[in-house]
């Protein structure tokens, strides 16, 4: 049974609605000023309030200001009460707030009818915030499930600095990455993209997540290497378009400390970075092109390194950031910024990554368009 | 802001208006309408991109899609009037291999597909 709170100093027009809605089934509670009327509204919270504008203490609009103004009263619906010529009162209140009026004298009918109909509007509301609420929250949980398939921090026995950036562009996202050791001198890392974004990116990121770690736990420590070439092409016929109408882009890079050589494969990401103290190298030869089309050859190049050495991976959310100008970053954007603090320790050259991207967020804006993810080794 | 000129029975272009970025929303929305014009049942579909300011890789993923629709009947899916940096992008998931990427204008396309 839904309740009404009349606030109305007149009791003829207080019995005559009190008897109107009872009739119809309602439950009703009556006030004579504004200030009881307020009280009366927080400590009852009823379903809906009938407000007489003309109260003995108070101006109704001020009473209904309160009530929107007040966390624990703003989402009940009031009904302003009006005389027939009073249009301005009535925008008035309509403006501050009001669904609705019913001018004096009253029909039995309308009044009825006009409490009726808003109590199902503000049910439907009520109902839509409560789904909206469910899907905002499966969401947060579904962002929380994948951000902890990404690493917190560097894997124990991996002595290479390794700092990423990892931003969904929503609370879920297609892009993953992880560091995973595969003995004890030699690491895999990827970074990879899921076309599109939201809950259908991200469950398939975790499910290319899953696979990786199977493919890497059938092959263990030294007995049998771990063939990038092979995990290449392996991703390419798993994850074919026609599974899920989607493709994806990688690149995943062992280190072998041993060898002191990394092997890097890039499957239509934007081509990792390979800083030397005198040089840079875009690691554009061999791309496999994207993964899902079955045109992956798992073309891998393999290149020395030393303690200089510092690699950049990412996805393509870094290059197509808007700049507060609206143009996009870019790849010559990172690859400059790279050059320049080529001479700094990799924390500080890092900061200037996270800068970068923080001057491009407008005003409250916490993410991108697409998901970005950035990896940096210094080996 | 997507638009089909039904050349005839077997042939269409699709075009874009000033400016059009798909991406997100956009591209579920470039889905839909896809299926909603019946564009991968004609035989010659021309896609100008020329007003195409950005694709995404969602937006991609249902071009690739129109493709593969239209390669189960053997029609021909041609896109022209790409912009230089759409153009890279497709060439860096190697996508020009996969898609017939042009660069005449779309009613000469379409005149020569007859």
């Amino acid at each position: 049974m839904n309740s009404v709170l009349i606030i109305d100093d007149d009791r003829s027009v207080r019995s005559l609605l009190r008897s109107i809605l009872q009739k119809k089934g309602f439950k009703t509670r009556e006030c004579a000023d504004g200030t009881s009327g307020l009280e009366e509204t927080v400590g009852y919270r009823p379903d809906i309030v009938l407000l007489d504008l003309l109260l003995p203490d108070m101006h109704g609009l001020e009473v209904l200001d309160k009530l929107q103004k007040a966390p624990v009263t703003r989402a009940i619906p009031v009904i302003v009460l009006t005389g027939s010529t009073d249009q301005e009162n009535r925008l008035s209140a309509l403006r501050s707030g009001a669904v609705d009026y019913i001018e004096k004298p009253f029909v039995a009918e309308e009044v009825t009818l006009r409490v009726t109909t808003q109590l199902r509007i503000h049910d439907l509301i009520k109902s839509l915030q409560t789904a909206v609420q469910g899907l905002e929250d499966d969401l947060k949980a579904a962002g929380t499930i994948q951000r902890a398939l990404v690493p917190s921090e560097v894997p124990a026995g991996i002595e290479d600095e390794i700092r990423w950036i990892y931003l969904p562009s929503s609370s879920v996202g297609g892009d993953i990455f992880d560091i995973i050791p595969l003995n004890d001198h030699s690491y895999l890392v990827y970074v990879l993209d899921v076309s599109g974004h939201g809950v259908n990116a991200a469950l398939i990121s975790v499910m290319v997540h899953r696979f990786i770690e199977d493919f890497r736990s059938s092959r263990p420590g030294d007995r049998e290497p771990f063939s990038l070439k092979e995990f290449m092409r392996s991703l390419d016929r798993n994850f074919q378009f026609e599974r899920f109408e989607t493709y994806m882009t990688a690149t995943c890079v062992i280190a072998d400390l041993q060898k002191g050589e990394i092997e890097v494969s890039n499957a239509g990401n934007p081509f990792p970075l390979l800083l030397e103290r005198k040089y840079t190298q875009r690691l554009d030869r061999d791309n496999n092109g994207a993964i899902g089309f079955g045109m992956v050859k798992g073309s891998t190049s393999v290149h020395k390194i030393s303690e200089e050495t510092r690699l950049f991976l990412f996805t393509d959310g870094i290059v197509d950031v808007r700049t507060c100008e609206g143009t996009r970053l870019g790849e010559k954007t990172i690859a400059d910024l790279a050059e320049s603090t080529r001479h700094m320790e990799l924390d500080d050259a890092f900061s200037k990554y996270q800068a970068l991207l923080g001057e491009s967020l407008p005003g409250a804006q916490t993410s991108f368009e697409d998901d970005v993810t950035f990896v940096a080794i210094q080996f | 802001m997507f638009r089909i000129n039904k050349v005839d029975e077997g042939r269409a272009i699709v075009s874009f208006d000033e400016e059009t970025r798909i991406t997100g929303k956009v591209s579920e929305s470039f889905r839909q309408w896809c299926d909603e014009n019946c564009v991968e049942s004609f035989s010659v579909v021309v896609i100008d991109g020329r007003n195409l300011d950005f694709i995404d890789s969602m937006g991609i993923a249902s071009l690739i899609r129109l493709y593969k629709l239209m390669s189960r009947t053997r029609a021909k899916l041609m896109i022209t009037g790409l912009s230089q940096d759409i153009s890279e992008i497709l060439s860096t998931l190697r996508l020009d291999s996969l898609l017939d990427i042009r660069e005449e204008d779309p009613s000469k396309l379409i005149e020569e597909n007859a």
